[in-house]
C-alpha cells in the first residue's frame, strides 16, 4: 500500500467522522463535501474491510470504524491545538502540519500531548476533540503547562490561553468583559466565588466557569512548565 | 494569538434601506454601569434610578422630549456587553436595536473601560444608525491618571466624541448639539477574509436597496444553531433557506463558536490598537483604601461580620431615628389636627368616617404619613448609601455559595436585597438572572419571606418594644420556612426550567457615595411610594369603614373565627389585619402596630401575628408583576402555596409557644 492511498483513506475517514458529528452520514452528503470524488473510491474498500456498512444512501460506521476515525480525528485536532497554543501559530497555519502529525503520532504521545495541553475540548476551529482515556481520568499526577484558572495561587499572574467553553452566550459574555485569550490576569480571591483582576476591572465568577478558563502561569509560578523542565 | 488582519476590504454596506421606517427614537446604549441612566436623567430632565452596580436599569425607560424643536422619544436601556444576549434585560436592548431601527443612538462609553466600550461600539456602528459617542466617567478616569485623546479617537472612528461627566452635567451641552446631526458611522473593523466573503455572499442575496445592515448579517452568520428563527423573522421565509445554505457551508469549516471567537478577536485587536493610540496613562491604579474595603466586604471570614454589622445598624437606625421622628410628627402635627377636626365635625357618622377607628384621615392619611414616611426615609437613606458605594456586588460574591441550595448564584443577592425595599421592584429585577429556573426561585423567595421596606420597618418598630426573644423566634420561623421551601422548590423545579445558576459579575469600584445623589434618590423613592400608597391607604380605610358599618366585617370575622382564634390563638380583630394585608401589606402592618401599641395583644400573639404577616400573600402589585414575569400559572400557584404556608407555619409557631 503506498503512502498516497493511505493518506487518502485517512482523509476519508476523517470526513466521515465530521459528517457524523455535524450533519448526516449519507452518500449524497459525502458527495457535497468531496466534489472531486477522490475519496469516494475507497468507500467500497472500507465496506469490505469491516469499517463501514452501506445501507441504501446511509453510511454506517462499524464500532471498529468508529474507533479508528475517532482516534484519527483526535490526533489531528490535538495537533492543531499544539501548534496554535504552544507554537503560537494562527489556526489557518495549522492545516498542513496537523495532517502530517496525525499519521505518525503514537498513542502514548497523543495522551502526553493532550495532558500537556490541559485536555482541551475543542480544536482551534471550535470543533470538539474526541475524548481520550487520559481526559476521562484527567490525571492530576502529570503536570500540565495549561491549567484551569482555579488552580492558580492567589496573586499569581497568568495568561489566558483558551476558553474551554462551547456555550456561545457564555463565551461571548466572557470575551466581552475582558477575559480574552492573551490577556493577563491575576486571581484575588477563590472563595466563595472567584474574583479576578483583568486590566482595570474586577470580575467575580463561579468556580465552574473558572474551570473552563485555561491559563499559563507567568513568572516563577507554583506550576512549572513541563516544556522547560 | 495572532489573528493577522487580512487584506479583505470591508463591504461597502449601505445604510439599510428601511431608513424610511426608522422610528423617532433616540436610544442611549452602552456597557453596564457606564452611566446611561445619569445621562438619560440629564437629557430627559427626569429621574430614573441610578446606582453603583451593573444592571440597575432592567427595563426600557421612555420619555418624550423636544430636541432642537422636534419631538423625539428618548429611551434609556439596560446595559449590554455585546449584541448577543445573555439575560432578559439585555435582550430588551438588543431587540430594540435590531428590530426597531431607532433614528439616533447616543452611545455611552466608559472611560475607565475604553477598550470594552470600543468593542461594543464597533458592533453598534455596524447597524448603520447615526451615532454620537459620549465618553462618560472622564472625571473618574482623569483622577486615576488616564487621559484620553478624544480628537484622535473621533478622527479614527469617524464619529463625534464628547468627553463627559454626566453626574455633574459636564459635556451635556455638546452632546445635545451634536445629536442634531449625528454622523452615519463607518465600519471600523476588518474581519478575516473568509468571514468578509461570507458576509458578501449573504449581502448579495438581497437587492442592493434592501440589504440588511452588516450587524444583522454578522449576527446571522454567527448564530449557533441552524434551526434558529432569526433568518425567517429578519429576512422573510423566501430568503431563509438561501441564508441557511450559506450558513451550513460556513459552519462546516469553522464552528459558530470559533467564528464568534475570530470575529471577536478582530474587534479586540482593533480596539486594543486604538485604545493604545489614544490613551495616556500617568499612573497605575493602586491598592487604595476603597479597594481594601471592598476586599474585606467580600472576604469569606471578614465579610459576614461586616454584613451583620450593617444589618444591625440598619435595624437601629430604623427603629430609633424613625421612632423619634414619628413621635414628633404625631405629637406636634397629626394628633392635634385629628382632635381639632374631630371637634369641628359634629355629625357622628361623618366624624367616624373621617377620624374614627377606620377613619379616612386617621387610618388612611395620617397613618401613612406618621408611621410610614419616617421609616421609609431612614431605610432608603441607608439602602441608597449601600447601593451607591458599590457594596451590593461584593455581597453577591460573599453570598455566592450560600445561595447554592436554592439553585441560585450570588447574582440573586441583588433582587433579594432589593426585595426589602419593594417586592414589586425586586420581582422586576429578577430579570438580570440568566435562567428561568433562577428567576422562578428568586420570585418565589421574594414573595414568600421578604418583607418590604415599610413592613420591615414597622416590624422592627414592634419588635423593639417586646423582649428580644420575639425577634429570634420570628426570624427563625421566617428564615426556616424560607430555607426549607427554597430547597424543596429547587428540587421540584429540577432542570426542566433550564440549568442552575451561572455567576459572572463585573465588580464596580468601591467609592464614596455622592451625598446629592443619595438624598435625591431617597426623596424620589419616598415620593413615588407616597404617590402610589396614600390612595391605597385611604381606599383601604374606606373599604374597612364600609365593611364595618354593613356587617360584612362581622360576617368575615365569624367565618374566619376557627382559623384565627382556634388555630392561631389570635383575637378576632386580627382578621381585620389580614384583610388589610391582602389589599396592601404595609396597611395591614400599620394597623397591626396600632393594636400592639394599644396593648391589645399578648407576647405570643404578637409573634404569631408577625410570622403570618411576613409570610402572607404578596401585595396586589407584586402579584401583578409576578404574573408578568413568570406567567399566571406559576404566579397563582405560588400565591396559593404561600397563603397555606403562612397559616400553617403560624399555627405551628403558636402550637410550640403554647407548649413552652
Amino acid at each position: 500500500m503506498n503512502l498516497e492511498s493511505m493518506r487518502n483513506k485517512d482523509e476519508l475517514l476523517e470526513m466521515l467522522w465530521r459528517l457524523h458529528e455535524f450533519y448526516e452520514l449519507t452518500v449524497p452528503a459525502l458527495q457535497q463535501h468531496d466534489p472531486t470524488g477522490v475519496y469516494k473510491g475507497y468507500l467500497r474498500e472500507f465496506a469490505s474491510n469491516g469499517i463501514l456498512r452501506l445501507e441504501g444512501e446511509a453510511i454506517i460506521l462499524t464500532p471498529e470504524g468508529m474507533e479508528k476515525a475517532r482516534g484519527l480525528v483526535r490526533r489531528h485536532r490535538l495537533a492543531e491545538r499544539l501548534i496554535v497554543d504552544v507554537l503560537g501559530k494562527s489556526p489557518e497555519e495549522t492545516e498542513t502540519s496537523a495532517c502530517e502529525f496525525e499519521h505518525i503520532l503514537a498513542p502514548e504521545l497523543v495522551e502526553a500531548i493532550c495532558t500537556l495541553l490541559g485536555h482541551p475540548r475543542f480544536c482551534p476551529h471550535g470543533i470538539p476533540i474526541p475524548e481520550g482515556a487520559c481526559c476521562l481520568e484527567a490525571k492530576k499526577s502529570v503536570e500540565s503547562a495549561v491549567i484551569p484558572l482555579t488552580q492558580l495561587a492567589k496573586g499569581q499572574e497568568a495568561r489566558i490561553v483558551f476558553l474551554n467553553t462551547h456555550e456561545t452566550s457564555r463565551l461571548q459574555k466572557l470575551l466581552h468583559i475582558g477575559l480574552v485569550p492573551g490577556a493577563t490576569l491575576c486571581v484575588q480571591q477563590h472563595y466563595p466565588a472567584l474574583v479576578i483582576q483583568v486590566d482595570n476591572s474586577q470580575i467575580a465568577l463561579e468556580q465552574s466557569i473558572g474551570e473552563e478558563i485555561r491559563v499559563i502561569p507567568l513568572g516563577n509560578g507554583a506550576t512549572t512548565s513541563p516544556l522547560h523542565s | 494569538m495572532s489573528m493577522s488582519a487580512t487584506l479583505a476590504t470591508p463591504l461597502p454596506f449601505p445604510v439599510p434601506a428601511r431608513q424610511s421606517d426608522c422610528t423617532n427614537k433616540l436610544v442611549i446604549v452602552g456597557p453596564a454601569n457606564s452611566g446611561k441612566s445619569t445621562l438619560f436623567n440629564a437629557i430627559a430632565q427626569t429621574y430614573a434610578m441610578v446606582a453603583n452596580y451593573p444592571q440597575t436599569t432592567v427595563t426600557l425607560n421612555h420619555k418624550r422630549i423636544v430636541l432642537h424643536g422636534h419631538p423625539v422619544e428618548c429611551v434609556d436601556t439596560p446595559g449590554i456587553s455585546s449584541l448577543s444576549a445573555m439575560s432578559r434585560d439585555e435582550e430588551a436592548t438588543i431587540a430594540l436595536l435590531l428590530e426597531e431601527r431607532p433614528c439616533r443612538i447616543l452611545f455611552c462609553g466608559d472611560a475607565l473601560r475604553l477598550k470594552q466600550s470600543l468593542i461594543l461600539l464597533a458592533q453598534i456602528q455596524e447597524l448603520g444608525i447615526p451615532t454620537v459617542f459620549c465618553l462618560n466617567k472622564a472625571d473618574e478616569a482623569a483622577r486615576r491618571g488616564i487621559v484620553i485623546d478624544c480628537v484622535t479617537l473621533s478622527r479614527e472612528l469617524g464619529l463625534p466624541v464628547v468627553e463627559s461627566d454626566a453626574s455633574h452635567g459636564i459635556g451635556l451641552k455638546k452632546v445635545l448639539s451634536l445629536l442634531q446631526s449625528p454622523s452615519v458611522p463607518v465600519e471600523a473593523v476588518c474581519y478575516p477574509e473568509d468571514v468578509e466573503q461570507n458576509l458578501t455572499r449573504l449581502a448579495n442575496l438581497f437587492d442592493s436597496g434592501k440589504r440588511p445592515s452588516k450587524g444583522h448579517l454578522l449576527r446571522t452568520l454567527l448564530d449557533p444553531s441552524l434551526s434558529s428563527r432569526f433568518p425567517e423573522t429578519h429576512f422573510g421565509p423566501e430568503m431563509a433557506p438561501k441564508v441557511r445554505e450559506i450558513l451550513r457551508e460556513a459552519h462546516w469549516k469553522h464552528s459558530p463558536g470559533s467564528l464568534q471567537m475570530r470575529v471577536f478577536q478582530s474587534r479586540e485587536e482593533w480596539a486594543e490598537k486604538l485604545t493604545r493610540q489614544v490613551t495616556r496613562k500617568a499612573s497605575v491604579a493602586l491598592h487604595t483604601v476603597s479597594q481594601r474595603l471592598a476586599e474585606a466586604s467580600r472576604h469569606p471570614l471578614l465579610g459576614w461580620p461586616i454584613f451583620l454589622a450593617i444589618l444591625w445598624l440598619t435595624f437601629h437606625g430604623v427603629v430609633v431615628i424613625s421612632g423619634e421622628m414619628a413621635a414628633a410628627l404625631d405629637g406636634w402635627i397629626f394628633k392635634p389636627l385629628a382632635e381639632t377636626i374631630g371637634g369641628w365635625v359634629e355629625n357622628p357618622f361623618l366624624n367616624a368616617f373621617l377620624v374614627g377607628n377606620f377613619g379616612l384621615l386617621t387610618m388612611g392619611l395620617f397613618n401613612a404619613m406618621v408611621t410610614v414616611v419616617p421609616i421609609l426615609l431612614v431605610f432608603f437613606l441607608i439602602m441608597n448609601l449601600l447601593e451607591d458605594s458599590g457594596y451590593l456586588p461584593n455581597l453577591s460574591v460573599l453570598a455566592n455559595r450560600s445561595l447554592g441550595p436554592f439553585g441560585l448564584s450570588g447574582k440573586a443577592v441583588l433582587p433579594l436585597v432589593l426585595g426589602t425595599g419593594c417586592n414589586t421592584m425586586a420581582t422586576l429585577t429578577s430579570r438580570i438572572l440568566e435562567t428561568r429556573k433562577e428567576r422562578l426561585m428568586a420570585v418565589f423567595l421574594i414573595a414568600l419571606g421578604m418583607p418590604c421596606a415599610v413592613q420591615l420597618g414597622i416590624m422592627m418598630a414592634i419588635l423593639a418594644t417586646v423582649p428580644f426573644s420575639a425577634l429570634l423566634i420570628v426570624l427563625s420561623a421566617v428564615a426556616g420556612t424560607q430555607i426549607l421551601c427554597g430547597v424543596i422548590l429547587n428540587r421540584l423545579i429540577g432542570t426542566r426550567q433550564g440549568k442552575g445558576a451561572e455567576f459572572i459579575l463585573e465588580l464596580p469600584p468601591f467609592r464614596l457615595p455622592d451625598p446629592v445623589n443619595v438624598v435625591k434618590k431617597t426623596y424620589y423613592r419616598v415620593k413615588w411610594f407616597l404617590l402610589e400608597a396614600t390612595p391605597m391607604f385611604m381606599a383601604a380605610a374606606v373599604m374597612m369603614f364600609v365593611f364595618d358599618n354593613s356587617g360584612i366585617l362581622q360576617g368575615l370575622k365569624t367565618f374566619f373565627h376557627p382559623m384565627v382564634t382556634g388555630f392561631l390563638s389570635l383575637p378576632d380583630k386580627v382578621t381585620e389585619v389580614f384583610i388589610l394585608v391582602l389589599s396592601r401589606r404595609e396597611v395591614g402592618a400599620v394597623y397591626f402596630k396600632d393594636m400592639v401599641d394599644a396593648g391589645e395583644l399578648s407576647f405570643e400573639q404578637i409573634v404569631v401575628g408577625l410570622v403570618v404577616m411576613t409570610l402572607f400573600i404578596p401585595c396586589a402589585s407584586n402579584t401583578l408583576m409576578m404574573i408578568k414575569e413568570v406567567g399566571a400559572r406559576w404566579a397563582i400557584s405560588m400565591n396559593v402555596v404561600i397563603i397555606v404556608l403562612a397559616v400553617l407555619v403560624g399555627g405551628l409557631v403558636n402550637f410550640l409557644l403554647q407548649l413552652a
